[in-house]
Parts: structure tokens; sequence; C-alpha cells
């Protein structure tokens, strides 16, 4: 700093005042919340008694005394591995469906948009009358079919499944972000594979999926994120039952917090969710060098 | 000058975004539905009552309207919050000095707000108030009791519930089989599964058309057979918990067992009790026990003819018990305007202003002098069922050492395992009451801190 010119000192100012809206948002509502959740989860901090410093004692608990952080972690991760893969190639898919010169085309792009302008409550809701064991309208059709009913509220595996169907009913977004990607390709690539007699499966695999790399990417931390963050679909669908078999970690999270008045665990929970996602997404941008290729590569 | 404009923008932008992030520093107005908008702070006698019973909101506009022109200076807002979210802000906005002058507490939940400080101690409130004092002598002794902790007047109660049977009188009768306000009397839960047995209907391909009952993993009727086997969930001390004995396993056995044999619609997938209720008012279960609060939902009922009847007795001791959460009324230790709290509270229980609850078919007052309006609606024929059932309600008392909350999740996942036959009853009982007391042990250790 002290090299550094009056002009330029001054040019720093200004630049700090320009980016200060920025910055008071990412300390006062990010930064300093996140010290505040770290401090908090070192004391056993619940609404009815006051807040005791007990150091490392919460994440202790959770390694070796709470069985539902395990069961919630991998109930998450069996999420994230199924639903992750499937809505990025169905939403990559879809794209490449909608992004047609076909007349009325528009009229499909917003009718796969508008599920995801439902929200979660109401969706879930409706879902779970859908996927009702007795009265449902899918083992309704499965019985005129002639087949056995399935409880698809009942085991892990298929309220799993119930939760990534619904997730893919609801990926408008990413459709429309990889549709937006795809018409940003220019076409001029396409003619000239078409000249050079390239089939339309080759032109997806040589020209398409690596010049979308960068849209895929940006889907799936997104995805990632979203798929450590689940909660309200799995809480309204089966409230983490029966037994604890849909019991996602935010919903956990959840409990300790809300229904078991632990603020301090729960506190730890969210410490330990950043930390997984943390190092998750760095993994990701680390690998991203190696099959993301940006324009210009 | 174009660097001092940008500037300004940017001074604008960041003061605008600091006092956009302020919020209402008000307790819960953004969220709830307000009765009655407040005035200023500075007006005084502003009076903010916070409750999740919103079925009561037209009923307690009137009771508003009653206090108001009693005392004109009084401004009673009453705050409605769904009640999922009431029990996680209500004990944050105490914890955190704010919440409002009065709030609705339900009678489980009682002892761990009391112990915890975030209710302040009335006695002497109470006894210094002619009105609130005539008001508790006039109630029933178990009534004037429920609301003590540790002998100290905590809370004012307002209203009493119980439970009865509600039934499908057109099932009943196509099954040939006597209404049951001619057997409520003298028929047991024996005879209770019988007659769901005799009315479950099945398909050709096994599904069931019409269930006899309805089980789940709720309060009702578990803690009816629980008490009226004579047993209790906590020891004397409420430090200890008992579910996992063999008495309260050998009571619940019939009910598992029933739906075991598929006399109940699966209730153990669904994550709220009230599919039960859409089940009942479609037509699909004969019977489901039915808390008071009930009656104005299925009040719609237009497809079939339905009525209640009492509880059964238990076969043993030849006892029926009902479940009765009786809701009290709490001043918070934070309201910055006790003298106003205290003239709310003397309005509200005066006798035509608790008589708005029963005249509304809302509530069944705690003051038994008011409570006939209550009883004289058409529907059901036989309301006078809980009636009955008043006299012998048991208070749905817990303890300190848990959360309500807590203890019903670990004891619906309990009964989930047993009605699904993952566990037997007895293993999933024994279980679940080690981890209540695995907590409580956990929570004792803190509150003694």
């Amino acid at each position: 700093m002290s090299k550094w010119s009056r002009k330029e000192k001054k040019q720093l100012k200004t630049g700090i005042l320009m980016i200060s809206p920025w910055l008071v948002g990412g300390i006062g509502f990010t930064l300093i919340p996140l010290l505040l959740a770290f401090g908090m989860s070192m004391t056993n901090y619940s609404f009815f008694s006051k807040p005791k410093f007990i150091g490392f004692e919460n994440y202790i608990t959770m390694f070796t005394k709470d069985p539902l952080i395990w069961k919630s972690l991998g109930v998450t991760f069996i999420y994230a591995i199924v639903a992750i893969p499937l809505q990025l190639i169905f939403g990559f898919l879809l794209a490449n469906l909608l992004n047609q010169n076909l007349k009325g085309i528009v009229v499909f792009r917003t009718i796969f948009y508008i599920p995801c302008l439902i929200v979660v409550v109401s969706s879930s809701l409706l879902w779970r009358q859908m996927l009702d064991t007795d009265f449902g309208i899918f083992n309704y059709i499965l019985s005129w079919l002639g087949m056995g009913k399935i409880s698809w509220l009942s085991q892990t595996a298929t309220i799993i499944a119930s939760a990534v169907l619904i997730s893919l009913w609801q990926s408008g977004k990413m459709i429309i972000i990889n549709l937006s990607g795809l018409q940003g390709i220019p076409t001029s690539l396409y003619e000239a594979a078409d000249l050079d007699g390239c089939s339309k499966l080759r032109q997806v695999y040589y020209i398409t999926l690596p010049l979308m790399t960068p849209v895929l990417f940006m889907n799936l931390i997104i995805g990632l994120i979203g798929a450590f963050k689940t909660f309200s679909s799995f809480k309204l669908l089966t409230n983490g039952g029966p037994n604890n078999a849909s019991l996602v970690y935010m919903l956990h999270l959840y409990n300790n917090a809300f229904v078991n008045y632990q603020l301090g665990y729960a506190n730890a929970m969210s410490i330990l969710l950043f930390v997984i996602v943390g190092i998750l997404t760095i993994w990701l941008f680390r690998s991203s060098a190696k099959w993301v290729f940006y324009g210009g590569e | 000058m174009k660097k001092r404009f940008a500037a300004l923008l940017i001074g604008t932008m960041l003061v605008s975004s600091l006092t956009g992030c302020t919020g209402n520093s008000s307790p819960g107005t953004t969220e709830a539905t307000t009765v009655n908008e407040s005035k200023t702070e500075k007006a005084g006698g502003n009076v903010t009552y916070w409750t999740w019973q919103t079925q009561a909101g037209e009923a307690e506009a009137k009771q508003v309207e009653y206090v108001q022109s009693s005392n004109p200076n009084l401004k009673l807002n009453i705050e409605y919050t769904a009640n999922a979210d009431y029990w996680t802000k209500l004990p944050v906005a105490i914890a955190g000095g704010t919440g409002p002058d009065i709030y609705l507490m339900t009678r489980p939940s009682f002892e761990l707000y009391a112990a915890s400080g975030q209710m302040m101690d009335i006695s002497d409130i109470v006894a210094n108030s002619r009105a609130l004092s005539e008001y508790m002598e006039k109630l029933r002794p178990e009534l004037q009791e429920t609301y003590k902790f540790d002998g100290v007047l905590m809370a004012i109660p307002i209203t009493v519930e119980s439970t009865a049977i509600a039934y499908n009188r057109d099932a009943f009768k196509a099954a040939g089989l006597k209404d049951l306000k001619e057997i409520e009397d003298t028929w047991t839960w024996d005879d209770f599964a019988d007659i769901a047995r005799q009315l479950t209907i099945k398909g050709n391909s096994g599904e069931g058309e019409q269930y006899g009952c309805w089980i789940a993993s709720d309060r009702i009727p578990f803690w009816e057979k629980l008490w009226s086997a004579g047993y209790e969930m906590f020891d004397e001390k409420q430090e200890t918990c008992l579910i996992g004995q063999t008495g309260i396993v050998e009571a619940y056995q019939p009910l598992v067992d029933l739906y075991q044999e598929g006399m109940s619609p699966n209730s153990v997938d669904v994550p709220d009790s009230s599919y039960g209720d859409d089940l009942f008012i479609s037509g699909k279960i004969a019977m489901i026990p039915a808390g008071i609060w009930k009656v104005p939902s299925y009040a719609n009922i237009t497809t079939f003819d339905w009525d209640v009847a009492q509880l059964p007795l238990d076969p043993t001791t030849g006892k029926r018990v009902s479940s009765s959460n009786v809701l009290g009324l709490c001043i918070n230790p934070n309201s910055k305007n006790l003298e106003a709290t205290i003239a709310a509270l003397e309005e509200l229980v005066q006798p035509d202003c608790m008589k708005i609850y029963a005249d509304m078919g809302v509530f069944v007052p705690a003051l038994e002098s008011v409570r006939d309006g209550f009883f004289t609606m058409d529907t059901p024929q036989n309301i006078a069922a809980y009636k009955k059932a008043l006299d012998y309600v048991h208070p749905n008392t817990l303890t300190q050492y848990i959360p309500y909350q807590q203890f019903g999740t670990l004891q619906n996942n309990a009964l989930k395992n047993a009605l699904s036959g993952k566990m037997t009853l007895e293993d999933a009982l024994k279980e679940a009451n080690e981890e209540i007391n695995k907590v409580m042990d956990e929570n004792k250790a803190q509150f003694n801190q």
C-alpha cells in the first residue's frame, strides 16, 4: 500500500465503495451468521435454557452417539447420487427436444416449465395424494394394468424414487438453462458437420456435449447443493418416516432445532453440512479442468 | 462530479439495504393474520395475544369486540400462526426478549415452558384480581390445579376437550348392527374390535372398500386406552417414562392386532393423522376416535348420516378415560404492558365472553356454567357423548424434561414400528421408553446446571 500512488489509492477507495453493497451483504448476511452458527455449535443452547460453552461436544455426539446422523446422511447421499445424474440427463435430453425449430414449440417449452412455478408445498401434497397406497392414482393405474400395488411411501427406495420423480417433474429451470446453452452453440458447426457427413449422434457427442459442458457443470453444482439441502418434499411426503426411512439430513437438522429444541446441536449439524458441501464443490471445481471446455479452448 | 454522484448512489443503496433488512421488530405480524391491527406503540392499552387456533377466528373476533366494548381503552390484537410454526416461533420470541403479552398454551407443553421461565407466575396477579380469582374458584378442582407448576399458578385454563367415537350410521345400518348410541354406556374395547371386523369390507382383490376403524400412531386412542387401563406415562415426579411397562403393552396390543388384521387403512405411511379425517368424511372408515375439535369439520358431511358415541370401557377395569388438552392463557414474562394484559385477561374470563366459544360451537369453556350452548347443536345428534366424557377426562400432562413434540415423535415412531409389524409392540415401546428416558436424563442435567 505504501508503494501505491495517490491516484491508485483513490481508485481503490472508489472500487471498494462500488462493491460495498455486496460487501455489507456478504459480511452481514453470510460471514457473520456463519461465525455465529459456529459459535452456537459449541454450546448446548436450547430455547429453554441459557447457552453454556461445551466445546466440541456436539460434534463428538454427532459422530459417536447419534445414529440418525449416519442414517440421514446415507439417505441424502443416495438421493443425491440418484437425483443429480437423472436431473442432468433428463434436463439435457428434454432441452434438446425443445430446441427444435417447429411450429408451436413455445407451447411445449411452456408446458415443461410450468411445474417448477408451483410451490413445493402444493406440489408435494399433490404428489402425496397421487402416491397414496390405497387411493392414489398411480396404484389405480397399476391395478388397472393388472399389476400389484406399490407402497410408494413406505420404503427408502420407493420414497427416494418418488422424490426424484417429483424433482424431475419440476426440472423446468434446468431445462431452460440447458436450452439457452444449446441455443448459444453456433449453427455453423452443425452445418459443417452435416457437410462432412457426420451423423446426428456423433454431432451430439463431438459438438453439443463439449460445448455444453460449462452449462452442465453449473447445473451439476446447483443440483448438488439442492440435493443436500432438500427438505420440503420429504417433510411433506413422509416427514422422514416410516421409521426414519426417508429422513434426509436437513429434516434431521430441522427436527433437532425445532422439535427437540437442541439449537446448539442443530448448528453443529449445519456446520457439518457446510463442510461436506464445500468439500464436494471444491472437488468438482478441481475436476472441471479435465472435462469442462470453455469457449476458445 | 461523476464520482460524487456514484458515491451518493452507492450510499443510498447501502442505507436502503440496511433499513430494508431490519424488518418488523414487533413479533409475528409479518406472518400471522391479525384480527385487529394495533395502533401505535405510544397509544397505551395494546395487548397482543398469540394463538394457533385459526378455526376459532370468528368466535375470537366477537370476544375482541366484547373486550373492547367493556374496556374501550384496551386494544386486544389476536395473531394467528399455524400450529407447527407456532411452537417454533413462540419459544424463539420469548427467548429473544419479545413475543406477545398473552399466549395460548396446550397442556402437554406446559411443564417445559413453566420450568424454563417462559411464562409468568400469576399467583399474585390472580389473588389480587377479583375477576380472575372468582373465575378460578368456579372451575372444577382438577382444572384449578392443572396449570400449577410446583404449586405455583402459571396459566388460566380456558377450554377443555374430550374424545368420543365418531361413526357412520349408514354403515352400521347396512351391516345390520345396533346403533352405537344404544350400547355406548356398556360397550368395551373388545366390542369395538368385533364391530370393526364386521364393518370392514374388502374388494375382490383384497383391497379395502370400507374399513371398520381408524388406528393411527397418535395419542388418540392410545392415551385413552392407557389411562382407562389404570396406567400412567410417567412416574409421580415426572422424571421417568413408563410406557414400556407390560400393562401398557397389554392395553395397546388389541389396537395393534386390529390394525394388522387389516381393519384400519394404512396409517403408517401417512405423515399426519388428518388423513384419517379425510377417509372418514369420504365414507371409507366406519368408526374413528375423534376429539371434540373435529366436530366442525365433520359437520360438513352430507353424503351419509353420522353421529358420535362415548368411548368404550376398558374390559379389565370397566373404566373409560378421555384425554383432554386443557388450553390455558399465559402471560409472557417479557410483557411490557402488564396492567393492560391483566385487564385483558379479566375481560376474557368473563362468563359472557367465555360463552361465545360455546355458542359458536368452537370450544367447550372450562367454566361449566357457560358450556350448554356447545351441546345444543343439531349435528351430531348425540353431542351429549362429549359432554358426558367431560366427567372422565384426564388432562394431557407430560413432563418438563422432554418437549411434547419430541415425545410425540418417539412414541409415534414406536407405534408405527409396531403397527407395521417391523417390531413387536413390546420391543417398540421398550425401545421408545429407553430413548425418551435418555433424552429426559440429558435435559435434566441441562435444567440442573
